[in-house]
């Protein structure tokens, strides 16, 4: 009642408006003529006159029922309920108009609920109604509308309190502000010593900010010539413009990832080291009583402004570098330069500092770097004891991630080259706990404890600095000039091409009539050879299954022999049931390993999944993966095992590995293979007997039959043109699985995109290194700038213990070299590894693996070297800043 | 006398992820009072909440549990804003490693609380001139505070938190870096401020004699007050007494 009468008299309003309508929707509905009895319609009343004048037993009559006295009484009760009803609505609405609250509509509520009820009984008007449905719909009726009354009354109320509370809360939140703007009153302008004191205190920052930049703008050139580099690619290469891209276009896309996160790591770096410096000056600030928004705004606008200037400088930067590419490698589009590339670049730019800003302030806040003295009273936790187990453990990491790295199937996944960074780690840093507990126990322990102080001191630091710099030396040893390197093997592309035009042709009389007028036109040396389609797993997601060719083993030796006139005859180890294959990767040699099946690997990976014939859409383990687990060996699933493989281009390299490489089987074998496309079972691949062939109605599908090898000068290609677009186009039904699989290679063609290829890995591998070694030496600078107050504390110790300038700056310079060294062998033995397994993985033979480490080996030296004279200068650098201070107390 | 801090049941825990319980009780439900013209030190041995506590006095972090007033106001009810404009105008730091910044003149450090509150130019350079002549240290106002020795520096702070005229001077081991001889000039600098200016102070130290000079200490062991020791017996006995509680700790 309280409640109701703090109802504002608006609502109060709104509310018998609301009561009114909904029960003169009730009174029109008692006026509804709901009952229909002998095709006459009545309402309450007119029924009630009918009973009266006629009387029950004729209405029931008329209804068709047979007699029964009951029904005079059921009229009766229904009339009388419904009678009651109109008064309590009429009550409840005299109640509205006078402002009374007697819940008179709950009872209205009550009651529609009981006659709704009491409508389905026996003996009710309802029941011998001739429109059923309607007459009990009726009283439903009656109910919906009362209880959206009583509803409606109530939400009204919620929405009046609402209002009131809202308002109140307004009111409060006014109070509050005025309050606070009166509390908080801060009239007045700085004065210019302000901005003097805010300008020379950022001024005395500019050597730290400048870093800030430098590194920001760098970041953002690597970004704009990532973008105009793209721009470059794209207009060049057709799988760019498909939205899928490969070759040149994958490189730059997977250098493109590399340097971002190199740059993430870099702008992360320098943000913790920027923020360390100057957050303890805005904390003076802020102890003598600087507002929060002044501070905010003078905050802001430093790393603003930085930011605008650092975004010039290296889009101009990025510009130099994209004309650089543009020289050295070419590129198709004239005007890369874009309002949308540089919008591109500035909101992956966004993007990076999002992430910097989420890392730095993980770093910031779990390494508590607020405060300096929080810093330096941090214990690095040194492991104490079980060095031995995890030590082995990362060696075991490391040796399984060589092996894992080795193999070809593997595809030199970076997950294994992780692996071995893992284990790395494992072995830093607790082989280096290890040593440093066993020297501790031996003689003259105490005379290299200076020198081993940092990993006394701050093992998880120094530890995590030596991993960083093992990281990055390794990956600019092992990926980048692996392959700058290997490109070189592969810079003859002409000889990667032995075939001015390969076809993969079928059966049929075009083919056939095509074929004849190849082989007799003048200046055209064409050979055809049997072939049948070989598939790799996975086919459910198209694109992925590996198309290859697939030929007999006296093919090969014929083809080899065509290719290499100093071959002799091998024994390749192949059997008589096709389980056995030799494969030929027809890659360049400046490529990564690509394994056949290279997309999926569901069973034992050095056996890959090949099937004959064309792509059977249904062939894959994802959608079939119990006829993948077992009985492969005796279904027409095929579990090849690898008998030898090579890298070679016996008819080209048509497709980088990926696909197109050729599958050699036992003559024997093959001529089996053949055939089987006639009981091959097109969807699933499976191969049935004729019987269940016929049986299942399926269509056989026989896929291409004769690889075509041509040799013919351009013009003479040139004339044939109108045939091969003829065949193009028979063939276009086979190109629609994968587009990058064709049944004609052209030569001119294929040989522009590897030129392209090997171009781009070269610039990119170059651009990578720097970007790496960049990093490498910012690392190694904010580790000393962020210890340098810690070494001159213990210069300046040293000093007043006696120590002489000599020793003191000895002592840091063997802390750096046991830094450099430890690099160099941890870096140097993961290169060597990982090297190794690529050489291994690529399958190189031995001159190969000659000329490659003849580039690779004086690079990497010339890059330690020279990675320690940066190393020199630093140390220098850093030991002068130090002892001019000592020397300064 | 009214007071210009009162503390009841004050206490500061900190959360660490590494601890068994994750938090670290500094201060365990602290009472007293602080008031006008009093020169309070705080003793304890390290780690016992000194430093939390002078935080916590300074308004520069909020305690977690127990109230704080400052001048009848409760610190946890005030603003982040209107601490700072406490910290500005009505109290004063002294701090072990002088605060100052190395890219500002000592006239300018000294006059920095007044820049960040907006005085006139003119009144800036007066107040700076005024203080440093006072504590004689003019002839070093156009210099760096990386050419002066601690001593000097130490000064430069004291002006600088007096530059606003605040009520309440807190100093956190204003002698902790100094030698003898300059220690005793800061110490004769504070007691000055607490004599001739009628200024309050709260000073934390470890030093006995340094702690002699004030009007009551409060002794912190744990993070609990272990004693309220007063001055009234004079400077020699007052020290003897405070080195007999300093055994205890």
């Amino acid at each position: 009642m309280g409640k109701e009468k703090e109802i504002t008299n608006r609502m109060r309003r709104i509310q018998q408006r609301f009561s009114v309508i909904m029960y003169l929707f009730i009174f029109a509905t008692l006026c509804y003529p709901w009952i229909t009895v002998g095709g006459e319609r009545y309402n309450l009343i007119s029924f009630a006159v009918c009973l009266k004048t006629e009387g029950a037993a004729s209405i029931v009559e008329r209804a068709g029922f047979p007699p029964d006295p009951s029904y005079a009484g059921g009229f009766l009760v229904n009339l009388w309920l419904y009678f009651v009803f109109f008064l309590l609505c009429l009550l409840y609405l005299i109640t509205v108009f006078l402002k009374r609250d007697w819940y008179v509509n709950a009872v209205v509520l009550l009651m529609a609920i009981a006659f709704t009820y009491a409508g389905m009984w026996e003996y009710m008007i309802a029941t011998i109604c001739a429109n059923q449905v309607e007459a009990l719909l009726y009283s439903g009726i009656l109910l919906m509308f009362s209880g959206v009354e009583c509803l409606g009354r109530k939400m009204i109320e919620i929405w009046d309190r609402e209002l009131k509370d809202r308002a109140e809360y307004e009111k409060k939140e006014d109070k509050e502000k005025e309050e606070r703007k009166a509390r908080l009153y801060f009239p007045g302008k700085y004065n210019p010593l302000f901005f003097r004191v805010i300008w020379k205190n950022f001024i005395g920052n500019l050597k730290e900010y400048s870093i800030l930049l430098l590194c920001n703008g760098i970041v953002f050139a690597f970004v704009v010539s990532g973008f105009g580099m793209q721009a470059l690619v794209k207009a060049g290469d057709m799988s760019y413009k498909a939205g899928y891209p490969s070759g040149a276009g994958e490189i730059l896309f997977r250098g493109l990832i590399q340097l971002g996160m190199v740059g993430l790591f870099m702008l992360v770096l320098l943000l913790l080291y920027y923020l360390r410096k100057r957050l303890p000056e805005y904390g003076v600030f802020k102890t003598l009583g600087i507002r929060t928004k002044t501070m905010y705004t003078c905050l802001g606008v430093e790393l603003g402004i930085g930011t605008v200037v650092s975004l010039v400088f290296g889009g101009i930067l990025g510009f130099i570098f994209v004309a650089l590419f543009q020289n050295i490698a070419g590129g198709q589009a004239e005007e890369w330069l874009s309002p949308l590339l540089l919008l591109k670049a500035a909101a992956i730019m966004l993007l990076i500092y999002l992430a910097t800003f989420f890392v730095t302030h993980d770093l910031f806040v779990g390494f508590r770097m607020g405060s300096s003295t929080d810093l330096q009273m941090i214990k690095e936790w040194i492991p104490k004891r079980f060095h031995i187990v995890p030590a082995v453990a990362g060696v075991c990491l490391m040796v399984s991630g060589f092996l894992k790295y080795r193999k070809n199937v593997n595809a030199e996944n970076v997950k294994y080259l992780i692996l071995c960074f893992l284990g790395a780690y494992l072995l830093l840093r607790f082989g280096i706990a290890g040593y440093l507990h066993w020297k501790r126990k031996r003689k003259g322990a105490l005379s290299r404890l200076l020198k081993q102080h940092p990993f006394y001191h701050k093992s998880r630091s120094a530890v995590w600095y030596i991993f960083g710099l093992c990281v990055l030396q390794t990956c600019i040893i092992t990926l980048f000039f692996m392959q700058m390197s290997s490109a070189r093997l592969s810079e003859n592309t002409d000889a990667l091409f032995p075939y001015d035009l390969v076809l993969i042709a079928g059966e049929g009389e075009e083919e056939d009539s095509f074929l004849q007028k190849l082989q007799e036109t003048d200046g055209v040396e064409a050979s055809a050879y049997p072939m049948v389609r070989v598939c790799g797993s996975d086919a459910g997601i198209p694109g992925v299954a590996s198309q290859n060719i697939g030929i007999s083993e006296s093919t090969y030796h014929v083809l080899k022999k065509l290719r290499h006139p100093e071959y002799e005859k091998k024994d390749l180890g192949l059997d008589a049931e096709g389980k056995k294959i030799y494969i030929v990767h027809q890659q360049d040699k400046g490529r990564e390993a690509q394994p056949v099946d290279y997309y999926d690997h569901y069973v034992p990976i050095d056996t890959p999944i090949l099937y004959t014939g064309p792509v059977c859409e249904l062939f894959s383990p994802n959608l079939f993966p119990a006829e993948f687990t077992h009985d492969l060996t005796i279904t027409s699933y095929y579990i090849r095992q690898i008998a030898g493989e090579e890298t070679d281009s016996l008819t080209g390299v048509l497709s980088q590995g990926e696909r197109e490489n050729l599958i050699v089987f036992s003559d024997a074998y093959f001529e089996k293979a053949k055939d089987e496309w006639k009981v091959t079972n097109p969807l699933t691949g499976k191969i049935l007997t004729e019987e269940e062939f016929k049986a299942e109605g399926l269509k056989p599908n026989q896929g291409p039959t004769k690889l075509v090898l041509i040799k013919a000068e351009k013009k003479v290609l040139k004339e044939l043109s109108p045939e091969l677009s003829a065949f193009k186009e028979r063939h276009r039904q086979e190109e629609k699985y994968d587009t990058k699989v064709k049944n004609s290679y052209l030569k001119t063609e294929i040989k522009e995109q590897a030129d392209a290829e090997i171009q781009m890995r070269k610039s990119m591998a170059l651009f990578l290194t720097a970007a790496f070694f960049f990093a490498s030496v910012l690392l190694l600078g904010i580790k000393m700038m962020t210890e340098k107050r810690v070494n001159v504390r213990r210069a300046q110790f040293l000093n007043c213990m006696g120590m002489k300038k000599k020793e003191r700056m000895s002592l840091l310079r063997s802390e750096m070299r046991i830094y450099y060294i430890l690099t160099v062998v941890i870096s140097g033995a993961l290169s060597a590894g990982l090297v190794s397994g690529s050489l291994k993985a690529r399958l190189y033979e031995t001159p190969d693996v000659n000329e490659l480490l003849k580039v690779l080996v004086p690079l990497a030296v010339c890059e330690m070297v020279l990675f320690g004279i940066a190393v020199w200068i630093l140390t220098e650098w850093n030991i002068r800043r130090i002892e001019k201070k000592v020397c300064e107390v | 006398m009214g007071s210009v801090l009162k503390a009841e049941e004050l206490v500061r825990n900190y959360r660490l992820p590494n601890q068994e319980d994750g938090t670290i009780k500094v201060l365990k439900g602290l009472d007293f009072q602080i008031n006008e013209n009093e020169f309070v030190g705080i003793m304890g041995k390290s780690g016992g909440g000194k430093t939390t506590l002078l935080k916590l006095l300074g308004l520069i972090d909020k305690p977690t549990g127990g109230r704080l007033y400052f001048k009848e106001r409760q610190v946890t009810k005030l603003w982040m804003d209107e601490l700072a404009d406490i910290r500005r105008r009505e109290i004063g730091f002294v701090f072990q490693d002088f605060y100052l910044m190395d890219s500002l003149t000592v006239e300018e450090n000294i006059m920095l609380p007044m820049i960040l509150d907006k005085a006139e130019e003119e009144k800036c350079f007066a107040g700076a001139k005024e203080h440093a002549d006072h504590f004689q240290i003019s002839h070093l106002i156009k210099k760096y505070p990386y050419e002066l020795s601690g001593g000097e520096r130490q000064r430069v702070a004291i002006c600088r938190a007096l530059i606003n005229q605040p009520d309440l001077i807190l100093a956190d081991e204003p002698t902790g870096n100094l030698d003898s001889k300059s220690g005793k000039i800061v110490i004769e600098a504070l007691n000055r401020i607490y004599r001739e200016y009628k200024k309050t102070i709260v000073m934390v130290t470890h030093d006995p004699q340094v702690a002699s000079n004030c009007s009551r200490i409060i002794f912190l062991k744990d993070g609990n007050i272990l004693d309220i020791l007063t001055n009234d017996k004079g400077q020699e006995k007052f020290y003897q007494e405070i080195l007999g509680y300093m055994a205890e700790l």
